[in-house]
């Protein structure tokens, strides 16, 4: 009898010990994923938010084989090769699963219709050209005279 | 459920058989039973035992004094003298006849072997049953030395019912069985069954508790499954060209360095916009804009204004819409002021 009420006791305790054990391992483990989740949701409202952001890419799906291309098109479109003083490539490098070129232009005499042209293209047009810098001055005969540097950037 | 706790079960020997008189708490006899009846031992955890005349001796010793005390104090000495044994290994109760014997009260002795006694305790320990008393409440009939004689007659005949109930009621026997070594059993006993009870209460609650704590790690390991699978919906959600998910956490992580790289090489001089912004500050009527520098994140701005009055009115349409700080601002002669600005966007 007194054998059975010890061997009951240590089970009792052994028993204790073990859904102790289990339920402090279950309940760190349960915090240390709470406080990914916590995390994870931050960083699941910052890529909607990036991903938003980059989505201007996704809409300026239209194929360019160069950026030199893609300015020279802008530039025929809106008959500004009168304008042109020169364009070349300054960067051309492999960025992740990008290809980012990058050319230097300079215009100048331009009218402020041409002028407005030019970047509305540039801005909103579906070649996938971006603005890196921008010079605008406007001149004795209150025309514009612009040196920028634009790039293309191509996924590979 | 009261008047039960308050019941008293007297238990004594006949023809060598246990019974059991349950006595309820005004003296009444509630019932009578032998041993053999299932229920004999049932709820019962203190009892008082009555010991059957059979089993006492019986000596008349003479005393000048008749105060129980007194008596009490030297009958050990007086009945050393014809026992067999140690006197301490026995168990007397004594009553004080009426009959007295040239001026000496006559004093009828019973006694018994301490070991019967103990026998009987052991034997209702077993039972589980406490011991509270022992009585012999047979000496009640004796009342002077010629019923010595009668009693033990054959053809005497008593109500023992009656006799058990008066002595429930007053007590005036007691086999000194309140004697130390006798009622520490008794406490030994009650302690045992405290422990037990505790230790049991003990063992169970522990099983409780560790039931209780089982079922809520199991809960919580629902409850993180769950937010695992939370991850996995919310990954796919924002990715649901990608098949194969086996991390979110490190995938999303992962992802979101591809996308701020891809963030940074779109970043872009919005021209157009910027300067629809800005024009709508600028008061054109009094200056004009000549140099516009811009690189990503910042431009700068270069122009002339009429006045300072002018610049002012212009910084004042700015604020709040941009971060911006005046780098250079010149007075010429002719009243015009030339200003630097740049802009955080």
């Amino acid at each position: 009898m007194k054998k059975m009420k010890l061997i009951i006791f240590i089970l009792a305790l052994i028993s204790l010990v073990w859904s102790w054990n289990k339920y402090l391992v279950v309940e760190k483990k349960y915090l240390k994923e709470r406080k990914k989740w916590e995390k994870f949701k931050v960083l699941a409202k910052e890529a909607v938010k990036l991903m938003k952001k980059n989505s201007i890419l996704k809409s300026k799906r239209e194929k360019v084989k160069g950026v030199l291309t893609g300015i020279q098109k802008i530039i025929s479109q809106l008959n500004l090769s009168s304008k042109l003083l020169s364009v070349k490539v300054t960067e051309n490098t492999k960025i992740s699963d990008y290809q980012l070129e990058v050319a230097s232009l300079k215009m100048s005499g331009l009218s402020l219709n041409q002028f407005i042209n030019f970047f509305y293209r540039l801005e909103f047009g579906k070649m996938p050209l971006f603005l890196k810098s921008v010079h605008v001055s406007l001149n004795q005969n209150k025309s514009f005279d612009l040196e920028s540097e634009i790039k293309l950037v191509k996924e590979k | 459920m009261v008047s039960r706790i308050l019941d008293k079960y007297y238990f004594t020997l006949q023809d060598g058989k246990l019974i059991r008189y349950h006595f309820s708490w005004s003296g009444r006899l509630k019932s009578k039973m032998t041993e053999d009846n299932p229920n004999f031992w049932k709820g019962i955890k203190k009892a008082l035992f009555d010991i059957p005349l059979s089993l006492l001796n019986f000596r008349v010793l003479e005393f000048p004094f008749f105060q129980r005390e007194k008596i009490r104090s030297v009958l050990p000495f007086e009945l050393e003298s014809f026992l067999v044994d140690e006197v301490d290994n026995y168990l007397f109760d004594f009553v004080v006849l009426d009959d007295k014997v040239e001026d000496n009260y006559q004093v009828l002795v019973a006694y018994l072997p301490k070991r019967e006694v103990e026998k009987i305790v052991d034997f209702f320990s077993s039972q589980k049953v406490i011991l509270k008393r022992i009585t012999a409440s047979t000496l009640r009939l004796f009342k002077s030395s010629s019923d010595l004689e009668n009693i033990f007659q054959p053809s005497f005949s008593y109500d023992y019912e009656k006799l058990l109930a008066r002595e429930l009621k007053s007590p005036q026997t007691d086999f000194s069985f309140k004697k130390k070594e006798l009622s520490s059993s008794d406490w030994r006993e009650r302690g045992k069954n405290i422990f037990n009870k505790f230790a049991y209460s003990l063992s169970f609650l522990l099983f409780l508790l560790s039931l209780y704590l089982y079922f809520k790690s199991q809960k919580l390991n629902q409850a993180f499954k769950r937010e695992k699978e939370g991850f996995k919906l919310v990954y796919q959600k924002l990715f649901p060209q990608e098949k194969r998910i086996i991390s979110p956490y490190y995938q999303l992580q992962a992802h979101l360095k591809q996308l701020k790289e891809e963030g940074e090489l779109l970043k872009n001089i919005e021209v157009l916009s910027f300067l629809k912004d800005v024009s709508s500050s600028f008061p054109v009527k009094e200056g004009k804009i000549t140099i516009m520098e811009g690189k990503v994140g910042e431009v700068i701005l270069k122009g002339v204004l009429a006045s300072t009055k002018a610049l002012n009115r212009f910084e004042k349409n700015l604020t709040g819409k941009y971060d911006y700080q005046i780098q250079e601002s010149k007075l010429m002669a002719d009243g015009k002021i030339h200003f630097t600005m740049r802009i955080n966007r």
